[in-house]
């Protein structure tokens, strides 16, 4: 009998440890435990045993129960409490509740990372209206009517001294129109050009720059657009100025960067000149202090302005500047 | 502007690679915009002799050539109507590949072997001459490589010219250039005109009626010219330069053109009545016929040429289809003359007429290069027209130009660029640009610019010379010291920015449209607030009536862009755009700029999922996305009131949205026609739209603390049933006001309406939450309060309680 029990003990032991389900858990409280059980059962024939034997057997039948029943508890409270069983059912891959999100529109994202470096700089934000003075666009720019340089930008006319804003200059004069020196802001807004082709669109965005103080030289230009492009484009990112020409400043400079297709090796994406052009500066021209009434011979200072579709389509690797205003969710969704 | 780097080599030696030099003109502002290599794509080309020509047996337009190609005679079909024995001419052998794509081979045609083929000169890719096969010069030795008897390999650079550079739009402009970067010496080309014919002064005058427009006027007059042809070299160079061959005369006028930058234009001498020039303005009125058929409406602004009784060309632009050189053409008036840059460009854009002419005489050409240009025009006349130079040219010269003294400073040059240059380096730096330089004692410098060299008038412009020279990549760079600006950033800024980012974070994609619209769309767009249709803003050269409006609300954008991802397959769209709408409102020039916020929602909120089932947008989704939006800014407390007064707007289903009393933006169905204007009518969707100018106006001005509320808050619940024109807010705000001071805050825990309930009743479930700032609720005055809510809302409304 002694052993018929300990044998019973060993198998129930091991079969509970191999529970790993409520359900099953429950058919062994019941097969083993339970007032049917066999633990019963074997107790229902101590009597049948020689009394004297009797007393050791049932202790020993009672201590075996106990044990069991602590076993069968200990299971039922780590089952309970989200044992392995639990765990192993849990499906973690399941897609989670989500409060769904959208993206901004990669030229907002541009605009913003722009300004965010400038903005460290100590440059302020302003904005200005899309619809502008010609006196505005062009006069206060030195660019008079009837100058060659009217022809750089194809412009849209509301009437014959108001025209769609072609650039984000305006804001140099309506900036300096309003405050002395020192001046420094960016100002990011729609611009408009009456151009439309595979790579123009009648409309598109620029960030314009604009620093005057005191002593501010054409090297501070250089140091504060080298910093801004390391900074955008990444540090080591080689860039040149190359002199041009803007009617509101001089001397004037284009920024090209290495081109970020080919490292500055020459590709289609550079023309094979391993260059690429993003921006235009200089510094601001005589003309235009006198238009504000700032005095050159105290002060002068810099003007910078660049394209952000043109931007992101270098930081981003988009090859399609019409895709930036078709809003199509298949690319808007990438950023 | 193209130019071959062999025609700028005639001017100036050049050490460098081409890429060196494009590399080193666009260091210096020329910048080079493409490089092509070209003359090098004539492999298997080779000058061969015809020695015999007869008709092709079987067929009557071609003929059997017999061509010495050096190491073999053999025969060639050819079809080309200039196919004499003796001639030289080019010849590709078989496996000659062409530039204009095919390969040549040994073929038969019309049952007769051709080996190799005969060529004019377009299908070298030369020039685009087809008129019979190109003639070489006849002491070639046959055998020669096409390439080399032409001098056919060359570099083609792409320069683009600023405006302010008109005097670089010349091969000689550009050469002198490259002689100041690398310190060398210009060659200009020598003239010896060996005059032979009359006195000019007994053949042509000159007469400026109008000196302002025409400050300079020259003539020169060649007479018993031949017309023909011009030279191989000179079309090849004109061809490369993109200009189309006409005849000798013509040629050279454009070839000098190219060359000097002077435009020229070249009279029949004998059409000219009386065979002299007036140079006067046109009358209102006034028509005149360009010799490129147009016959063109003047007015009193175009300065016009004319001979003694009619207009013969446009001053500047082009010139008369009764003047022009004909097959007939003998004596020759060559005019070179100064015209005021903004009077030709006035005359262009009147007249929407462009020329190779204008666009120099618009950058302003060097007034005292006329009478060069001239000579150097009647000299190739001379050599390639056959005819004979009279004797003088005719120079009236009204307004001499007087060039400018400008006072340089050295040190301020040094300050302007952050530079440590001395004087000496900067006055050689002018040196080398053909500046007259005279240093003063007080250490500035004197300059006289040359007279091409209109851009310099300032100091500005002399500091930026110096900064092109020195090389914009050598000034050392440093940081600002940027003195913080007492001007205060825009708060509108941040707030647009935040909103942005919210609607992001709701699930709405950002969008960004055109500006303008099409007006069509317009009646259904509105605008927030209405207009009239005469404060619309119209684009007066707008690229297409679809975009010839200014937008007066963002709807157009949106269901525009709602169509067109839909038509993709897109079903669950939710966007929103951020922008201005224009009108105006106002007496000014420019009109009323206002900032907006809208989006819009279609399709299911959510597809199915494993967690809940597919349900369609509708106006509560909308309508939170506004609370949500405004909510994040602290403005919590809104009203909505019934029907939208704005077009886009289903009137019964939307709202007006409200805050103290001031009107936001609007929320709600978009209207069925409305749908059907932008082909969506078998959708539905929910549109907001929000004045951000009224919503920084409400923004709450400061955020102060609440202390929290330190005792506990005691829930009721009220189930009412009322008619379904009860509005729940009214119901809200009788609770509140009832229950002032004691309720806290009360939520709406359920609304059914159904079969349980009449049909025009529904059923709200409110649950209460009172709480005491002064001490903790004593149940019996709460269920007291209570009461009397219920009590409240059953008088003014009409409802009951609802039951089980």
């Amino acid at each position: 009998m002694r052993e018929k029990l300990l044998e019973t003990e060993k198998k129930a032991s091991a079969k509970l440890d191999k529970i790993q389900d409520q359900q099953l858990l429950e058919q062994f409280r019941v097969s083993y435990l339970g007032k049917k059980g066999i633990l019963t059962t074997i107790m229902k024939g101590f009597g049948k045993l020689d009394p004297a034997e009797r007393p050791a057997i049932g202790k020993l039948a009672n201590e075996i129960k106990q044990r069991l029943t602590d076993q069968y508890q200990n299971a039922l409270e780590k089952m309970k409490a989200g044992g392995p069983g639990e765990a192993i059912s849990f499906d973690v891959t399941l897609p989670g509740r989500q409060p769904g999100y959208g993206h901004l529109h990669p030229v907002t994202q541009t605009i913003r990372e722009v300004c965010h470096i400038f903005e460290k700089m100590g440059f302020r934000v302003v904005k200005g209206p899309n619809v502008e003075l010609d006196y505005y666009n062009f006069e206060a720019l030195n660019i008079p009517k009837n100058h060659p340089a009217r022809d750089m930008q194809d412009t849209f006319y509301i009437s014959e001294n108001v025209v769609l804003r072609t650039h984000t200059s305006p804001m140099q004069v309506r900036v300096m129109e309003s405050q002395k020196p020192p001046v420094s802001v960016i100002a990011p807004g729609k611009v408009y050009r009456r151009d439309s082709d595979v790579s123009h669109t009648p409309m598109f965005h620029q960030v314009e720059g604009l620093l005057v103080d005191r002593n501010v030289t054409f090297g501070q230009l250089k140091g504060t657009l080298t910093a801004f492009v390391q900074e955008m484009f990444g540090k080591g990112t080689a860039l040149r100025f190359r002199p041009s020409f803007f009617p509101f400043t001089e001397p004037s400079a284009e920024v090209d960067i290495a081109c970020v297709i080919c490292g500055g090796k020459g590709c289609r994406t550079c023309g094979q000149t391993g260059w690429i052009e993003i921006l235009g500066s200089g510094m601001v021209d005589p003309e235009v202090y006198g238009f504000v009434d700032y005095d050159p011979e105290v002060y002068s200072g810099f003007a910078f302005g660049m394209g952000m579709e043109r931007i992101a389509m270098l930081k981003y690797g988009i090859d399609d500047i019409q895709l930036f205003f078709k809003n199509d969710m298949r690319f808007l969704r990438q950023f | 502007m193209k130019v071959s780097l062999n025609w700028i080599k005639e001017y100036v030696d050049i050490n460098m690679s081409p890429l060196a030099l494009c590399d080193a003109l666009t260091m210096v502002g020329l910048e080079v915009e493409g490089l092509e290599a070209v003359g090098d794509g004539l492999q298997g080309v080779v000058a061969a002799r015809i020695v015999q020509v007869d008709p092709h047996p079987d067929a009557d337009r071609l003929s059997l050539c017999m061509v010495d190609t050096g190491s073999q005679t053999s025969q060639v079909v050819c079809g080309a109507p200039n196919l004499h024995e003796g001639t030289m001419a080019p010849l590709a052998l078989p496996g000659a590949r062409l530039p204009i794509g095919t390969t040549v081979e040994e073929s038969e045609i019309r049952g007769q072997t051709s080996y190799g083929m005969l060529l004019a000169e377009d299908e070298m890719g030369l020039t685009d001459d087809h008129t019979g096969i190109m003639l070489l010069a006849e002491d070639i030795s046959p055998g020669t490589d096409i390439g080399a008897v032409l001098s056919l390999p060359d570099w083609i650079i792409d320069i683009g010219i600023t405006p302010n550079r008109g005097d670089c739009a010349c091969v000689i402009g550009i050469a002198r250039e490259i002689a100041a970067i690398a310190g060398s010496q210009l060659k200009l080309p020598a003239i010896e005109l060996n005059e032979k014919g009359p006195a000019i002064e007994t053949l042509s005058s000159v007469t400026i009626e109008d000196p302002v427009g025409c400050p300079r006027y020259a003539a020169g007059i060649v007479q018993g010219i031949e017309l023909g042809p011009s030279p191989f070299w000179m079309r090849y160079r004109l061809f490369q330069s993109g200009v189309r061959s006409i005849s000798n005369i013509v040629d050279i006028t454009n070839y000098v053109m190219m060359e000097l930058g002077q435009p020229l234009h070249a009279f029949d001498y004998n059409r000219l009545q009386e065979n002299r020039i007036v140079v006067k303005r046109a009358s209102d009125g006034d028509a005149f016929t360009t010799l490129d058929g147009q016959t063109r409406e003047l007015n009193s602004e175009i300065l016009m040429i004319c001979d003694a009784g009619r207009f013969v060309a446009v001053a500047g632009i082009m010139g008369g289809l009764n003047s022009e050189i004909f097959a007939g053409t003998k004596n020759v008036l060559v005019e070179s003359a100064f015209f005021d840059p903004v009077t030709v460009r006035r005359s262009a854009k009147r007249l929407g007429l462009s020329t190779e002419a204008s666009y120099r005489f618009e950058r302003c050409i060097d007034i005292e290069g006329v009478t060069r240009a001239l000579r150097r025009s009647l000299d190739l006349m001379k050599q390639f027209g056959g005819g004979e130079v009279s004797l003088g040219i005719l120079d009236n010269y009204p307004r001499p130009h007087v060039p400018p003294k400008i006072s340089f400073r050295p040190e301020k040059g040094n300050h302007f660029l952050g530079t440590d240059l001395p004087g000496e380096t900067m006055a050689q730096y002018f040196r080398s640009l053909d500046m007259e330089v005279e240093e003063k004692s007080d250490g500035s410098i004197e300059i006289i610019p040359p007279s091409f060299r209109v851009d310099i008038q300032r100091e500005v412009d002399l500091i930026e010379e110096v900064a092109r020279l020195y090389g914009f990549d050598n000034i050392p760079i440093s940081s600002p010291s940027v003195r913080l600006s007492e001007e205060k950033e825009a708060l509108d800024l941040a707030v647009r920015d935040q909103v942005r980012t919210v609607a992001s974070a709701f699930g709405f994609m950002e969008i960004i449209t055109y500006s303008f619209v099409s007006p069509e769309l317009l009646q259904f767009a509105g605008s927030p607030g209405g207009y009239h249709e005469d404060q619309l803003v119209s684009i007066m050269n707008p690229l297409s009536t679809d975009q010839s409006v200014l937008r007066t609300s963002l709807v157009p954008g949106l269901l525009t862009t709602l169509r067109t991802n839909m038509a993709h397959g897109e079903r669950a769209l939710k966007i929103f755009e951020w922008g201005k709408i224009f009108l105006q409102r106002n007496a000014g020039p420019q009109p009323d700029e206002k900032t907006w916020v809208a989006g819009v929602m279609s399709g299911p909120y959510e597809s199915k999922t494993w967690y809940c089932d597919e349900r369609e947008v509708d106006y509560y989704d909308a309508k939170g996305a506004v609370e949500g939006l405004l909510g994040n800014l602290g403005i919590r407390e809104l009203s909505f009131q019934r029907g939208a007064q704005f077009p886009p707007y289903d009137q019964g289903f939307s709202s007006r949205v409200l805050a103290s009393g001031v009107l936001l933006g609007n929320v709600g169905q978009v209207a069925k026609e409305v749908m059907k204007a932008f082909d969506l009518e078998n959708e539905q969707a929910y549109l907001f739209d929000l004045n951000m100018e009224a919503v920084l106006g409400v923004l709450p001005q400061e955020k102060r603390f609440q202390p929290f509320a330190r005792y506990p808050a005691v829930y009721r619940d009220i189930s009412m049933v009322v008619s379904r024109s009860v509005e729940s807010a009214r119901i809200l705000g009788l609770i509140k006001e009832e229950g002032k001071g004691l309720v806290e805050s009360v939520w709406i825990f359920d609304y059914y309406k159904g079969k349980k309930m009449g049909p025009n009743e529904k059923a709200l479930g409110f649950r209460v939450c009172y709480r005491s700032v002064e001490g903790t609720l004593d149940g019996t005055k709460v269920n007291e309060l209570h009461e009397r809510i219920i009590e409240r809302i059953r008088r003014d409304t009409g409802g009951k309680l609802r039951e089980g």
